[in-house]
């Protein structure tokens, strides 16, 4: 079960390798918040899960539903002009993965997931059990 | 704040207002320019300003709503809010041909550096 934890917008890490191992090495590993920051939320008949992933393209996400658990990875490559040096590194770059264990049931077979201005939103149903179902009083005549 | 060698680098510490967030931001020096690159995800572009004036470069983000108001959350590992930054620009920046683009969620700002500003081998004449 992921901790909820507050994430300033500032720093992101990830878990992948990254050769410039300087900017991270005051990350102490246990200390490192997980990547992608995901927020999620429900209505009446889907449960969603939104993470922030910019600089990576819809088909280097991989998104996988096993279970009751939801499964999100992918890399962003570093990019960078030849012949030119970084003053500044606080992008985080490399192999991501986040698994989270989701609330309720959902129907695997009606999951849908968009990718627009790096923000990754997954759409879920959720499944026949899980949707409030309205019961009806009958009145004793 | 660190004493940066003119040289080295004409941008310093970006100014911050603190109610909005600072973009991670990679800064690279190249020998033609510099090249800034912010995650600034979930920002329409047109919604997006960069501007520079006096030798300061202001970026602006605004950030829409993406639930409606009283959702209730399961997991909030992260809010959304407006994206500000600005960097005080060195001389050696031409700004009348400052370049910004904006992709999948990443804003590159391109700072070509002026002419005289770049390095330039002399040819020694012999007699």
């Amino acid at each position: 079960m992921m901790s909820l934890s507050f994430i300033p917008k500032t720093l992101s890490a990830w878990a992948g390798t990254d050769p410039f191992a300087e900017w991270s090495s005051w990350f102490d590993r246990a200390m490192r918040p997980a990547f992608p920051a995901l927020n999620m939320w429900e209505d009446a008949e889907r449960l969603y899960v939104e993470a922030e992933i910019p600089g990576v393209k819809a088909e280097e996400v991989d998104i996988s539903v096993l279970g009751d658990e939801l499964r999100i990875e992918g890399s962003r490559a570093a990019e960078s002009k030849p012949g030119a040096s970084l003053h500044r590194h606080e992008r985080p770059f490399g192999r991501f993965v986040r698994a989270i264990r989701l609330p309720l049931p959902i129907d695997p077979e009606n999951v849908e997931a968009s990718f627009r201005n790096g923000v990754l939103t997954i759409a879920m149903a959720k499944a026949e059990q899980a949707r409030p179902r309205k019961i009806q009083v009958k009145s004793a005549e | 704040m660190n004493e940066l060698s003119k040289r080295e680098t004409a941008l310093t510490e970006p100014l911050t207002d603190d109610r909005e967030f600072a973009p991670a931001t990679d800064v690279e020096i190249g020998a033609d320019e510099y090249t800034l690159r912010l995650d600034m995800p979930g920002v329409d572009p047109k919604d997006i300003d960069v501007s520079c004036e006096n030798g300061t470069l202001s970026i602006h983000g605004r950030a829409s709503r993406r639930q409606p108001e009283n959702t209730a959350y399961f997991l909030q590992e992260y809010e959304v809010g407006n994206y500000a930054c600005s960097f005080q620009l060195g001389e050696d920046v031409d700004a009348g041909r400052i370049v910004a683009d904006y992709r999948d969620g990443v804003l590159t700002v391109t700072l070509p550096k002026a002419e005289r500003a770049r390095p330039r081998r002399i040819q020694v004449r012999t007699a």
